[in-house]
């Protein structure tokens, strides 16, 4: 039977994370929202866990556990960024791991040059001029890197090769089931390299804290600065940064981040750690109740928006 | 002679005399308790000294982010870039978007604080790894912001925690910032008009350079240091040291700052 379609009626984004997931393929190239070990979508990087999508690339900024966990599972094959490492919790364990045995491919990147090849996928530009980079190992060891003479001044300058994801994975505050993001007013470089990402990939998949109404969109439409039709999916997923942070909602799980660390030291209490808080847990529900509502709840903060 | 002053102090008040009034200096957020203090906390207090006493038209752009921040008002060292202790510390500006509110591929920053785990007599530092590329004996973070601090900033005050033989050595395994190859020539050959280390600073000595002949050199030797501790604990020769000056030690006026006004709970510089 032809299914009828009502043209009256527009279309609902939400799609439940682990069928939202599915557009990330094996071997795919993904960039992962928020900065360093602020704001990750690491519902999204555990369900990429639980399907054993593997093969992937990740193209960051700055990274920390979600590259970490992803590396760990066996799950990356390479990674292009200006930093992985855990900040105040001390180096990515097994980030450090793979890389002293040859097992991870990394290339290499200035941090801000970093967000300017998102910057040239955003123009739909195939690379980015840039200054300063002559004499550095950057530009020794990265092939993808070429250098030019400025066709206008003659100086020197190198290309660097545009973001171009395959798929980008956001987690923000909320959205209407059509998939209009609000990004709160206060917003630093998480929220804004969240932005940048979802002008570069037309799949761009985005979990959120909370569905809310179109009424509400409407009530804020200046804070919507990820428009529906930038988006492909719309995912429930509360907690869904945990255990890192979501400024003004609730803050890193430093009790987590220590239980990860010590579970790195070696393979078995890695693949403990997986099995209890990944493998075991059937989505974020399971995830969520396995942390504890008493736990979760110690982590939320207040803020309140000018 | 006034001997009543930490090590930390010496830092601070050395640090705080390069500083020209009207400049714009940025600090990172280093995390690690000597890390910390030597990235983060020690250029902190120096840049307000400077603001306090001869400039007081001097901007810190701390965390990267953070415009004259109010240093009266932390509560503790911050560890973390972006979470709300830095977002609720009282300061002028609060740069939130990349590109940012300064523009330092036009030349911006006057100045800032970088730090590796290796440095070469050339100036060039290393972030990256210990060994091999492929293989490293050792990897690190990676090269983060480095390679502009070496670039695109007027130049590069490089802090050290740690003066020992395996981190200052002839040549550095990952060059992440570059040092001066070849001299200022050299620089300018491989497209790098601006920048580059200024001084380096350590528990026991700081190094200068002489920028066109591209190597580095022992500017000062720190009270108490003796000259054969400093060669024992630095990889690459320093040659003839018979001269060499005695880092210049605080003024009580510049003590009475820094305790009273800047750092009196010693959230910065430690109790003393």
């Amino acid at each position: 039977m032809k299914k009828k379609i009502n043209s009256k009626v527009r279309s609902s984004k939400i799609v439940e994370l682990k069928n939202a997931v599915k557009f990330i393929k094996k071997g795919s190239t993904i960039a992962i929202g928020g900065f360093a070990i602020y704001q990750r979508p690491m519902a999204f990087i555990r369900e990429i866990i639980r399907q054993k999508i593997n093969n992937l690339t990740i193209i960051g900024v700055t990274n920390s556990i979600d590259a970490d966990i992803l590396i760990g599972t066996n799950n990356l094959k390479s990674i292009e960024t200006s930093y992985v490492g855990f900040e105040k919790y001390g180096l990515a364990p097994n980030f450090r791991e793979y890389s002293e045995n040859g097992k991870i491919q990394i290339l290499d990147y200035p941090e801000l040059i970093c967000i300017d090849r998102f910057r040239a996928s955003q123009e739909n530009l195939d690379f980015w001029p840039a200054k300063g980079l002559g004499g550095t190992d950057i530009v020794k060891l990265n092939k993808k890197i070429k250098k030019f003479n400025c066709p206008i001044s003659k100086k020197i300058l190198h290309a660097i090769p545009a973001a171009k994801p395959d798929v980008v994975i956001i987690h923000a505050l909320a959205a209407d089931e059509f998939g209009n993001i609000i990004v709160p007013s206060y917003k630093n470089m998480a929220q804004s390299l969240d932005i940048l990402l979802s002008r570069c990939c037309e799949n761009t998949l985005v979990s959120v804290e909370k569905i809310v109404s179109n009424n509400f969109i409407q009530k804020h439409p200046n804070l919507i600065e990820i428009p529906n039709h930038r988006v492909k999916t719309i995912s429930l997923a509360p907690f869904g940064a945990h255990p890192t942070s979501m400024l003004g909602k609730y803050s890193d799980d430093e009790k987590h981040w220590e239980e990860y660390i010590k579970a790195t030291e070696n393979k078995k209490s890695f693949k403990q750690y997986i099995n209890k808080y990944i493998s075991l847990p059937k989505n974020n529900n399971d995830y969520l109740n396995k942390i504890g509502g008493s736990r979760l709840s110690s982590l939320i903060q207040v803020d309140v928006q000018k | 002679m006034n001997t009543d002053y930490t090590l930390n102090e010496l830092l601070v008040v050395n640090l705080s005399k390069e500083f020209k009034n009207g400049e714009v200096g940025f600090t990172g957020l280093a995390t690690g308790k000597r890390a910390a203090l030597y990235i983060t906390a020690i250029p902190l207090v120096a840049m307000e000294l400077a603001r306090r006493t001869h400039a007081p038209d001097l901007n810190i752009i701390f965390a990267g982010w953070i415009q004259n921040p109010d240093l009266s008002k932390f509560l503790h060292l911050p560890d973390a870039e972006y979470d709300e202790t830095l977002r609720d510390i009282p300061c002028e500006g609060q740069y939130l978007t990349y590109p940012y509110q300064y523009s330092f591929r036009r030349g911006s920053i006057s100045f800032g604080f970088g730090s590796g785990v290796q440095l070469d007599k050339l100036g060039n530092i290393n972030s990256v790894c210990i060994g091999n590329h492929i293989k490293p004996k050792v990897r690190m973070v990676g090269p983060i912001f480095l390679p502009e601090h070496f670039s695109m900033f007027g130049r590069e005050y490089v802090m050290m925690p740690n003066h020992e033989r395996r981190t200052f050595i002839n040549k550095v395994d990952y060059v992440s910032g570059v040092g001066y190859p070849g001299g200022l020539k050299g620089r300018k050959k491989l497209g790098l008009p601006r920048g580059g280390p200024e001084l380096v600073i350590t528990p026991k000595c700081i190094f200068e350079f002489n920028k066109n002949k591209g190597f580095i050199k022992v500017k000062s030797i720190h009270p108490g240091i003796s000259i054969k501790d400093l060669k024992d604990s630095t990889g690459f020769e320093l040659g003839s040291l018979d001269n060499i000056k005695t880092t210049k030690i605080p003024s009580v006026q510049d003590l009475k700052i820094i305790r009273e006004d800047i750092d009196p709970h010693g959230i910065f510089l430690g109790k003393k």
